[in-house]
């Protein structure tokens, strides 16, 4: 089964870099490009995994992550976090990962590779 | 958090620029055609290179890419060896004929592809014409830059038009940087200018700033009195700069107190060259390197008229104890010259210098820059404890009477020695005074001196037998 990447950031050009190239990698990518919307989008499509930013508006990327994790059904889907600037409190998330822009693409897609694989394959 | 700042690799651009050019983002270039937006993004490619990244370069025009290069292959900053490898030429028009509704994509494939951290896209109008209209154009900008940002690139585009052109303003929001190009029509030939029009994450230097353009490449030249520290230097009154003519050397106390600036002001022809010339010997017996900057003699002449001293100054120059400066009066930029003339201080490590004369510095800076620009050089030259001679005509031959109001002595000079003719008997003889010396005790009375053979001689002290040299003067002589 294919793996499902949601993609969530304000700026389009980075949904649209990110999207062209999870698509190119294989995955199924969903976008969105603010917090409410990536909420319900995965409540609705149980992605693999979510690439969020932190400073977005409508729910930023941390409360994002706070909501998604607090709800029994998304509670098992790896964030990343991607941001310009490192805030302690978007360190104190329960995120997987935490990647500072600017980025190095081939990073990020093993990142992405590592955390996006089908429950099913896990080891866990 | 702004990006990172780094060297472009143009010459005097990064002091413009708040330090360095940014590592990332969008950089926009405007000008006129003809105002040296290729070369400053070929020449920013190829310093990315040596540094050993690596740049895309993405012509607009439909211009075969041996042709780029011919135009190329001139210039210093060109290294066949970094091309393919260091920097890559694409045609943007050849990218995009496949995918015109996918632009960004294609490039931002190509940078990926290519690891390159460098992206420069010369020609707007050349994009225009591939994406069909402005808009797509600068959504086309928009993409790219943010997706460039992103992967830690910087992107930079030309664009012809007028930077201060209003029209452009809605377009350019997105730069974190925006240079202005001009090339405009001086009194004589042209003059080039660059601007900062935005800088985000630094603070540039405001104003236009010259440059120029030769086999070197680009080259920026600071507007200079907003170059100059503003810091105290250490200063000793004691200290002095004698010239080695015991006369003068009496009436100045010593000599001129180091760190100082004077003028020199007399006729035409009454000698101020030689006794520059033999203030530049006085240090040279010291161990003191000079600079001297002359606008109307050769070198072959000033090296004959320091001969007749006894100066052999094409061996002081070979041995780098002196820096000779002649630049073209009128036609020069004096913020090039200030570059040139601190680049020689420091090379020479410089104690003395001679400004022969002040009055070519006055007609190129104009009213409006004289007195900063002056009042900046008087400062740098504080800062480096060089003691200046500036050489100025008068245009009264005969008399003492001097409008010292032509003299800037309350931004350059804290010295003023005057040179004159005078008539006795029917005889032209030669007398100097000091007027004015700020930080020292200083005889005013006159002092014959003659050229003998061309030496500077200082005789005794100069008694006119009417009591007054004002009673030499010719009108005076006719007087019953």
């Amino acid at each position: 089964m294919t793996p499902t990447v949601l993609v969530v950031d304000d700026e389009v050009p980075i949904v649209l870099l990110l999207g062209e190239l999870l698509h190119a990698e294989g995955y199924r990518v969903l976008t969105a490009h603010n917090g409410e919307d990536a909420l319900a989008l995965a409540r609705a499509h149980l992605p693999n995994l979510v690439l969020a930013d932190v400073m977005m508006p409508r729910l930023d990327g941390v409360e994002l992550c706070r909501h998604l994790h607090a709800d029994p059904r998304t509670r098992g889907i790896p964030v990343i976090l991607m941001s310009a600037v490192v805030t302690p409190h978007a360190r104190a998330t329960s995120a997987v990962a935490f990647v500072s822009k600017p980025f190095d693409l081939d990073h990020l897609l093993a990142l992405i590779h590592r955390h996006a694989r089908p429950p099913a394959l896990r080891w866990e | 958090m702004h990006p990172e700042t780094v060297p472009s690799g143009i010459p005097g651009l990064d002091p413009l620029l708040g330090g360095g050019r940014p590592a990332r983002g969008i950089v926009f270039v405007l000008g006129a055609p003809g105002t040296g937006k290729t070369v400053l993004l070929q020449q920013l490619a190829f310093a990315a290179a040596r540094a050993g990244q690596r740049a895309l370069y993405f012509s607009g025009l439909s211009e075969p890419h041996d042709r780029l290069v011919e135009h190329l292959r001139p210039f210093a900053f060109y290294d066949e060896r970094l091309v393919s490898h260091g920097v890559q030429f694409l045609s943007l028009a050849s990218l995009l004929a496949d995918r015109p509704h996918a632009a960004s994509g294609a490039v931002l494939e190509t940078i990926r592809a290519t690891r390159s951290h460098l992206v420069l896209i010369d020609g707007f109008r050349g994009l225009r014409n591939l994406l069909g209209n402005d808009e797509a154009v600068l959504q086309f900008l928009y993409t790219l830059g943010a997706q460039v940002g992103l992967l830690g690139a910087l992107l930079v585009v030309a664009i012809e038009g007028n930077p201060r052109a209003e029209s452009l303003y809605p377009e350019l929001t997105t730069g974190d940087v925006i240079l202005g190009l001009y090339f405009e029509r001086a009194r004589i030939g042209h003059r080039r200018y660059l601007e900062v029009l935005k800088r985000r994450g630094a603070a540039p230097l405001p104003g236009l700033h010259s440059f120029t353009i030769d086999s070197s490449g680009l080259r920026c030249y600071p507007q200079f009195e907003l170059t100059v520290p503003r810091v105290d230097a250490s200063f000793d009154a004691t200290r002095r700069a004698p010239f080695d003519l015991p006369q003068l050397d009496a009436l100045l106390g010593g000599g001129l107190t180091q760190g100082t600036t004077t003028i020199v002001a007399g006729s035409p022809g009454i000698g101020k060259t030689m006794l520059s010339l033999q203030f530049v010997a006085a240090g040279l017996a010291r161990g003191e390197p000079a600079v001297y900057l002359c606008f109307h003699e050769s070198r072959a002449q000033l090296l004959a008229k320091a001969a007749v001293l006894g100066l052999d100054l094409a061996a002081a120059v070979a041995h780098g104890q002196v820096h000779l400066l002649t630049e073209r009066p009128i036609v020069f930029d004096p913020d090039i010259l200030a570059h040139d003339l601190r680049q020689a201080i420091e090379r020479v490590g410089a104690r003395r210098l001679v400004v022969d004369s002040l009055a070519d510095l006055e007609a190129a800076l104009g009213r409006d820059r004289l007195e900063a620009y002056l009042a900046a050089l008087a400062a740098l030259l504080r800062h480096e404890g060089v003691t200046a001679l500036f050489t100025k005509d008068v245009p009264q031959v005969f008399g003492v009477n001097l409008d010292l109001a032509q003299v800037p002595l309350s931004y350059l000079a804290e010295n003023v020695v005057v040179l004159r003719f005078v008539t006795f008997r029917g005889e032209v003889r030669r007398v100097l005074a000091v007027l004015e010396m700020r930080f020292s005790a200083h005889d005013r009375s006159f002092r014959e001196f003659v050229l003998d053979q061309g030496r500077f001689q200082v005789l005794g002290r100069y008694e006119s037998p009417l009591g007054s040299l004002d009673e030499l003067s010719p009108q005076r002589e006719r007087e019953p």
